[in-house]
């Protein structure tokens, strides 16, 4: 078992009358990427300020690297690297002014180190420049080497990928994996896309009202997602079609416009088809689709919420 | 404390990244290089001496002494007799106190062995000693006159027989005393059944108050004139004409008696009685109009006429209340030795200067007889300051009334006790030092002219006002920009995710900022000090400067404007914590910085305002600019400026270094705690 990086438990925070968050308590592991899923104001970003100092800690205990969060903070922080929010630096100093200076907030962080990160969030080539000349995705790349200069133990970045073109969310996929494998850096990760949560995360926790609903591992959140596939046939009656499936077949289907959504894996496809052609039903087109994630999560939300059996 | 020191430098230079600093050096150079443009020293003169035709040193000591030599002499000689004069007046007068009391208290002892003694031989013993107690008591209630009269004092001598006379209590009791027929037991009923205790003591107070008792005789003659006036016009017709006048010139005589006496008490040179400055007046007007009307009335027509023009009300009664409108001063007992104490100094130093200026005349040395010369005058006038301005201190301290009473020609109101207080230092410096140089000869200020030439530092305090108003307008912006700015844009995050706790984050921004506040004071102060010293001269001789108002000591002038420079600078940093403090409560920059400008200008404008209500004191205002505390002289000079009034504040009768320290350190203190507790607990 790899050294847990951070352990939080019981957290809770309050605004007044209103919580935040909730009894929140998860654990990270060394190389681990952690997702953190949950829609907007579910208490994601208060989470990330309580791991970072920016927030107080209405109860419950932070760890991170066996630090106590606001009783050491700054052993605590100095294992943090940390990117909340709008990556705003300070746009009349250039990109190499602004790693300079976070730099000099450190013991021993040399020009060569800079240099280094800087290639490796590849803003080599515009370091020269101010940042007020970069793109959304340049600012949240060199958000990421300040965050990345006194190499921390644990990565915190608040929607790292939101705003970033499709092109941009992979290469800072590709790039957050390169840095947990190969550096060994762990990343507590939070967004709203489940797509790209995915492809990333080892680990998910979703959270809805600041309160943890689920925590899934990812081999696990797929085979949930294998489970829920389901077949779309367009056909030309599909009231009628939809009821062949359900008494015949002996399938959940559900119809919507045109088309009949059955819940069912591919092997079904054949005796689907040979159903429908026997009923003389025309068949325009079959497709396999995966429900979508934000169903799932909507499912999975609104189960817990509604106190009804896990269903996956 | 090196991550400190880290969080502070890597602060600082992202100062020094803003364009805004290279605009403050330039807005600075420009501000200094202007301020030599509008520099407008002007001659100063608040020194007691004013020379004509004298614009340096050299003209002074060429031309004035050498051929003025003598003449100027007799006046310092008439200045130091002044001198002498107050002090003896004092020194009699104390001694005149106590041995009344004395002789009193053994009057008092032996009327009381008298009471108590039961044998009847042993009676007229103590009897015996009563009297000649009594009769001791006599002769010093009236020594006085003699005494006053040697001393040139001819105004308590002025009735000197009716001044004795009026010690009747006294004159009774020793002629019951002398009276064979009474018994001891018969004087001592004659004592309770008369109360002559009372009237004893009666007479105990007229004899220390002289000034009251003798206006009280010449009231009374005047009243007792008036009836007989009276009198006699109305009972007697045209034909006694020469009765009727007579009666009037008495009346007229004695007015202008009460007339020269009131003016000398009021107009004496030092002040000796307090009245107020509407009693003054009305009573000036009264005997001026009293006897013009008199002198004016000869024939028979108009002395009836006067004589219903001048009623009792207007004339009588009023100078009858003349006794009630003047207090006699009293000045603090100690004063009397150490006044004879200065004297012997003063004499000493005298004896010295003179000899020096007989050896130099015997040499024919002109250069040493004008130096010696200004020294024996400004001998005298420290020794006559150094007198006076004691005696109007401790009035002030006494009298609470001295609020609205005034002498005549003093101002009370218009005394700044603290510039007092340091005259006196200076004065006592010069006079136990005997040290008299030339660059003291008129006070060092800053923002005047020095004695004979413009000097480098005059300037240097000129422009460096100015500098400093720039640099703090610029200090309050930057720390307001450099909390609510990073707040503002969300920077603040980024930083305070380092390993620092956020009270070290506060104060690396703090100190940031004072490095940034010192090193553009040091810069401002070379510049000016070059700019000053091609412009005008660098004097260089030491300035006598005073600490607190009571400590005074010679400086070099560069190390002055050090001090002046360094209380420039806790003045911005006080405005920097006050800036501070709202930007962390505010947290945006428009709040922050219009609530910290509205402070700084209402601060100067309150200044103006309040310079002297006692509340106002306790303003942080007021006590800031401590350079004021090393020579209250340097900076306050009277003006009807409201502008320079404001940019000067004057040190009130109840500050002290101490206090203002104190009140500043205090101020800054809560407005750091709430500024640390705040952004301590804040959520970002």
């Amino acid at each position: 078992m790899n050294k847990v990086v951070l352990d939080i438990t019981n957290l809770t925070k309050t605004y007044g009358s209103r919580v935040a968050v909730n009894n929140l308590s998860f654990t990270i592991r060394e190389g681990e990427i952690f997702g953190f899923l949950g829609p907007n104001g579910a208490g994601k970003t208060t989470t990330m300020k309580m791991i970072c100092g920016l927030t107080s800690i209405t109860k419950g205990q932070i760890r991170i690297c066996d630090f106590d969060m606001p009783k050491h903070k700054e052993k605590a922080l100095r294992n943090i690297g940390a990117l909340i929010e709008n990556p705003l630096m300070y746009p009349n100093m250039t990109g190499m002014e602004n790693l300079q200076y976070y730099a000099s907030l450190y013991k021993n962080i040399s020009k060569q180190d800079i240099i280094k990160f800087s290639r490796v969030v590849g803003l080599e080539q515009r370091l020269k420049d101010k940042v007020k000349t970069y793109s959304l995705g340049m600012k949240q790349r060199l958000g990421i080497a300040q965050a990345l200069l006194h190499s921390p133990k644990l990565l915190v970045l608040d929607e790292p990928l939101s705003g970033l073109d499709p092109s941009g969310v992979k290469e800072m996929r590709d790039f957050l994996k390169i840095l947990a494998k190969e550096y060994g850096i762990s990343i507590l990760i939070s967004s709203h896309m489940l797509g790209d949560m995915q492809q990333l995360c080892d680990t998910v926790a979703i959270i809805n009202n600041g309160q943890l609903v689920e925590i899934k591992s990812l081999n696990n959140l797929e085979a949930e997602i294998d489970k829920n596939r389901r077949v779309q046939i367009k056909v030309d009656y599909p009231n009628f079609a939809g009821k062949v499936i359900v008494n015949e077949l002996k399938l959940d289907a559900e119809i919507a416009g045109n088309t009949v959504l059955v819940n069912c894996n591919e092997e079904k496809i054949n005796e689907i088809t040979q159903k429908l052609v026997h009923y003389n039903i025309s068949i325009f087109g079959i497709e396999l689709v995966s429900k979508s994630l934000e169903e799932i999560f909507l499912e999975i939300i609104n189960n817990k919420t509604n106190g009804k059996t896990n269903i996956i | 404390m090196p991550s400190t020191f880290r969080l502070i430098k890597a602060e600082f230079k992202k100062i020094f990244k803003r364009p805004s600093v290279f605009i403050v050096a330039l807005l600075i150079v420009a501000t200094i290089l202007g301020s030599a443009y509008l520099f407008n020293p002007t001659k100063r003169n608040n020194y007691n001496i004013s020379y004509t035709n004298v614009t340096t040193s050299q003209d002074f000591y060429n031309t004035y002494y050498y051929s003025d030599l003598e003449d100027s002499q007799s006046h310092i000689n008439e200045l130091y007799d002044d001198t002498d004069k107050i002090i003896n007046y004092y020194s009699l007068y104390y001694k005149r106190i106590s041995d009344l009391d004395q002789y009193y208290g053994i009057v008092s002892n032996k009327i009381n062995n008298l009471k108590n003694e039961k044998d009847d031989a042993l009676k007229v013993k103590k009897l015996d000693e009563f009297r000649s107690s009594l009769q001791d008591f006599k002769v010093k209630f009236e020594t006085f006159g003699s005494l006053a009269y040697n001393y040139s004092f001819v105004l308590f001598t002025n009735d000197n027989e009716k001044y004795i006379s009026s010690c009747s209590a006294v004159n009774d009791l020793i002629d019951a005393c002398n009276n064979s027929s009474y018994t001891p037991n018969d004087i001592v009923n004659i004592y309770n059944t008369n109360d002559y205790e009372s009237k004893l003591k009666n007479e105990l107070e007229y004899g220390k108050y002289f000034i009251s008792k003798t206006l009280d005789i010449l009231t009374q003659n005047i009243k007792d004139d008036y009836n007989a006036f009276q009198k006699e016009i109305t009972i007697n017709g045209s034909s006694h004409i020469n009765s009727i006048l007579s009666s009037k010139k008495t009346l007229l005589d004695d007015t202008i008696i009460l007339k020269n006496y009131f003016e000398e008490i009021t107009e004496f040179n030092t002040p000796i009685v307090l009245i107020s400055k509407d009693d003054h007046k009305t009573y000036s007007n009264l005997f001026e109009t009293c006897i013009g009307e008199l002198e004016k009335s000869t024939d028979y027509n108009s002395l009836r006429e006067l004589s219903t023009t001048l009623t009792y009300e207007n004339f009588s009664n009023l100078i009858n209340t003349l006794p009630g409108k003047i207090t006699q001063v009293m000045i603090n007992s100690d004063f009397n030795t150490s006044f004879s104490n200065i004297n012997k100094v003063v004499i000493e130093n005298r004896k010295n200067i003179d000899d020096k200026i007989s050896l130099s005349r015997n040499e024919n040395s002109i250069k040493n007889i004008s130096f010696f010369a200004t020294e024996y005058k400004l001998l005298a006038n420290a020794y006559n300051s150094y007198i006076l301005d004691n005696i109007i201190l401790d009035i002030i301290n006494d009298y609470e009334s001295a609020t609205y009473l005034n002498f005549y020609n003093y101002g009370f109101d218009s005394i700044n006790v603290y510039n007092l207080k340091e005259n006196l230092a200076k004065n006592l410096y010069y006079i136990e030092n005997n040290i008299y140089s030339n660059s003291f000869l008129n006070n060092f200020a800053f923002n005047q002219n020095s004695s004979e030439l413009t000097n480098t530092y005059d300037y240097m305090y000129f422009s460096l006002e100015f500098c400093a108003i720039i640099i703090m307008i610029f200090a309050v912006m930057m720390i307001s920009n450099i909390i609510t700015g990073e707040m503002e844009s969300g920077t603040i995050k980024l930083l305070l995710v380092r390993p620092y706790k956020r009270s070290k984050i506060i104060t690396a921004k703090l100190l940031a900022t004072i490095f940034f506040v010192v090193i553009f004071m040091l810069f401002s102060s070379i510049l000016s000090f070059v700019v000053g010293y091609f412009q005008y001269d660098l004097v260089e001789a030491e300035i006598l400067a005073v600490f607190n108002g009571n400590t005074a000591f010679t400086i070099n002038p560069l190390l002055l404007m050090g001090i002046n420079i360094l209380s420039l600078i806790i003045d911005i940093i006080f405005f920097v914590i006050v800036a501070l403090m709202f930007s962390i409560l505010f947290k945006n920059y428009a709040g922050a910085i219009t609530t910290s400008l509205v402070i700084i200008i209402s601060t100067f404008a309150l200044n103006a305002i309040f310079p002297t209500a006692f509340w106002y004191s306790f303003f942080p205002a007021m006590n800031l600019h401590l350079f004021k505390y090393f020579g209250n002289s340097f900076i306050s000079i009277e003006s009807d400026n409201i502008i320079k009034n404001a940019l000067i504040t004057p040190i009130q009768n109840t500050m002290a270094f101490p206090f203002s320290i104190l009140l500043l350190i205090s101020y800054s203190v809560i407005m750091l705690i709430v500024s640390y507790s705040v952004f301590k607990k804040r959520d970002f």
